[in-house]
């Protein structure tokens, strides 16, 4: 339980932090971070191809540089006659001998090395395994391809060869070997230049999310620990209004519907106080009787008649109390729905005068029912509206004087059904009028308490009446009597068409 | 029967309440008047200078708390001490009690009505000395 308790308020917030936190965190990473990723390793390739592309056009470059040197010389191979000197083979080889990352390599006609800028080979046919392409060059193509050869420790090697052309003639080959380490190097130098600020800047990025997350989660743990003491029962507190426009938005909503538990709340004290005072007061008569018959019973016979009588009435006055209010909780607790059918107007309240003629006989009190249409109905809860009929009778004899009269009726006007519950009591005093529904209120004067009243009758008719979406009001005339009005929605609407066909009638103007 | 007995006033609108602490009253030996509402009751007060007043909280016309605050007001009153009774019960109307220096006790209903009868003897015999 204590678990349960101390764990619950936390949970969620503690999952919210989490959840809000990471949520921006993945998602700025994702826009912002990963997208910088994706760049730095497509503009390395994108510039890896490009070297590429430069450094074979460097190469080819070169290479026929060389081929157009050295094609006079290679076609004196098989003459007899091989010219020495810069324009030869060997001199053109020997000029790249100190570069290690590059080679020459230059073949006669037939295909046989004339010259290798590392001195391999020379004076042997090619070899194809070794060097690749070259014989294909003989052809009159020149080519290029990128190799893992054993001669650079099987570096990825560019290699290009080239035609020598004499005398419109093919009278060798060049080739000229170049290994991709130094554009390797400088590819991955700029990469690991942007990996690197990609890294800071996701870290930065990171950091300020952390940051903007925590001052959006800490209004909303604020708004929490203020909503954890409003709930364990400080209804005055309030949240303070700050914040970004949704937070402040939340906290007035917050101290909105604070601000309405505090109104409920009050209602409710102010009920349970008014209950207690009501049964308390009932409760009060009979333990005094009950107490003063017990001690004095013995030596004042007239105790027992006197007050007996009355202990009986006031236990039953607290018995209807309890079910009274029994019911008006029912009602208001927003579970009763009535159950609506249709319900004869004549035959109800017919009903209801038969059931207090007796009661009325008594009193001297002439009590009827007068329903003109005898087929007059509305929809409704028999019981329930038997009960506010009852009610108001009761309400209406226990005011009126002998001699007087109650009165039923009921009729159909504009399309509500409408019955009122009229006596010729003395009238309510209209500074009373407008409490006359609220539970507890009684007009009664100190010296003539009425025996029977609840104070809860009439606040039970108009629950029970607006729960069949109707209205009650009252009317009074001091020394005329009292008037309650309910107005009903009729069980079947007229027609509409005669209403909106017809121009106003002077009755419908009043 | 030397001196005369008490005299007590009961300010209960509950008719069937005030007769029955009057009746008790007058058994246990004193002299009882009754008032059923607050201005009758301040009135009475003010014409028979009770040796102690019985005030109910809730009343028609002026209530329990606003007749105690007169009767401190007035110099000739402000000694008569006042037992009250409240229906509601409530600890707010207890410690509102506290707050008047002549209420000499305090009884939330419904009571019984022998300790009130015993509480007034004590209230009386300390008043004496």
């Amino acid at each position: 339980m204590r678990d349960v308790a101390s764990s619950a308020p936390k949970g969620p917030m503690f999952g919210l932090t989490r959840s809000i936190r990471r949520r921006m965190i993945t998602g700025s990473l994702l826009i912002l971070a990963l997208p910088l990723l994706v760049f730095t390793l497509a503009a390395s390739s994108v510039l890896w191809r490009f070297y590429l592309q430069q450094l074979e056009a460097d190469i080819a470059a070169q290479a026929l540089l060389m081929a157009d040197t050295v094609a006079p010389s290679l076609a004196a191979v098989g003459t007899g006659y091989l010219p020495d000197g810069a324009f030869g083979p060997e001199a053109i080889a020997s000029r790249w001998r100190r570069r290690s990352d590059a080679r020459v390599t230059i073949a006669d006609a037939r295909g046989v090395v004339r010259a290798s800028s590392v001195g391999e080979g020379v004076g042997v046919p090619i070899d194809d395994s070794r060097r690749p392409g070259m014989r294909a060059a003989l052809g009159g193509r020149s080519n290029a391809t990128v190799w893992r050869s054993p001669s650079f420790d099987y570096e990825d090697t560019m290699y290009v060869n080239v035609p020598a052309w004499y005398g419109g003639q093919v009278t060798g080959v060049v080739r000229v070997a170049h290994t991709l380490t130094t554009i390797r190097h400088r590819v991955s130098r700029l990469r690991q230049t942007l990996l690197v600020a990609v890294l800071l800047y996701t870290l930065a990025i990171g950091v300020c999310t952390v940051a903007f997350a925590a001052s959006i989660v800490r209004p909303a743990e604020r708004l929490q620990r203020d909503a954890e003491r409003i709930a364990a029962g400080d209804l005055s507190h309030r949240v303070e209004v700050r914040g970004p426009e949704e937070i402040t938005q939340l906290a007035r909503t917050l101290n909105h519907m604070t601000s309405r538990l505090q109104v409920l709340e009050g209602l409710r004290r102010r009920h349970v106080s008014d209950v207690s005072h009501e049964l308390r007061t009932p409760l009060t008569a009979i333990r005094s009787m009950a107490e003063t018959i017990l001690k004095y019973g013995d030596s004042d016979a007239g105790l027992r008649e006197r007050y007996l009588p009355r202990i009986l009435a006031q236990t039953d006055r607290l018995a209807r109390m309890v079910t009274q209010l029994l019911d008006l909780a029912q009602i208001e607790s927003g579970h009763y729905v009535p159950a609506l059918t249709p319900l004869n107007l004549a035959e109800v309240l017919d009903e209801v005068a038969l059931t207090n003629a007796a009661r009325a006989a008594e009193l001297g009190v002439t009590l009827e029912a007068r329903v003109p249409d005898r087929k007059l109905s509305v929809r409704g809860d028999r019981d329930r509206l038997v009960q506010v009929f009852m009610n108001l009778v009761d309400n209406a004899l226990r005011y009126t004087p002998r001699g007087g009269s109650v009165t039923l009726s009921a009729v159909s006007t504009r399309g509500h059904v409408e019955v009122t519950v009229a006596d010729t009591g003395q009238g309510v005093p209209p500074e009373h009028l407008p409490h006359l529904f609220d539970r507890f209120y009684r007009v009664e004067t100190a010296r003539s308490p009425l025996a029977g009243g609840t104070g809860l009758g009439l606040a039970i008719v108009r629950q029970i009446v607006e729960s069949h979406g109707g209205r009650i009001k009252v009317t009074s005339a001091r020394g005329q009597g009292t008037m309650f009005l309910i107005e009903f929605p009729g069980a079947s609407p007229p027609p509409l068409a005669p209403r909106s066909s017809n121009p106003p009638t002077p009755e419908s103007k009043e | 029967m030397t001196a005369p007995p008490p005299t007590i006033l009961v300010v209960e609108d509950q008719e069937e309440v005030n007769d029955l602490l009057q009746y008790n009253l007058v058994r246990a030996g004193y002299r009882a008047l009754a008032a059923y509402d607050g201005h009758a009751g301040l009135a009475a007060v003010r014409q028979h200078l009770p040796d102690l007043v019985l005030l109910d909280v809730m009343l028609p016309g002026i209530d329990g708390w606003d007749i105690c605050h007169a009767l401190l007001e007035d110099p000739a009153l402000s000694h008569i001490p006042v037992i009250i009774f409240t229906a509601k019960g409530s600890r707010e109307d207890f410690d509102h009690g506290h707050r008047f220096a002549n209420v000499a006790g305090y009884f939330i209903k419904p009571y019984a009505t022998s300790d009130v009868i015993e509480h007034i003897g004590r209230v009386l015999a300390g008043r004496q000395r």
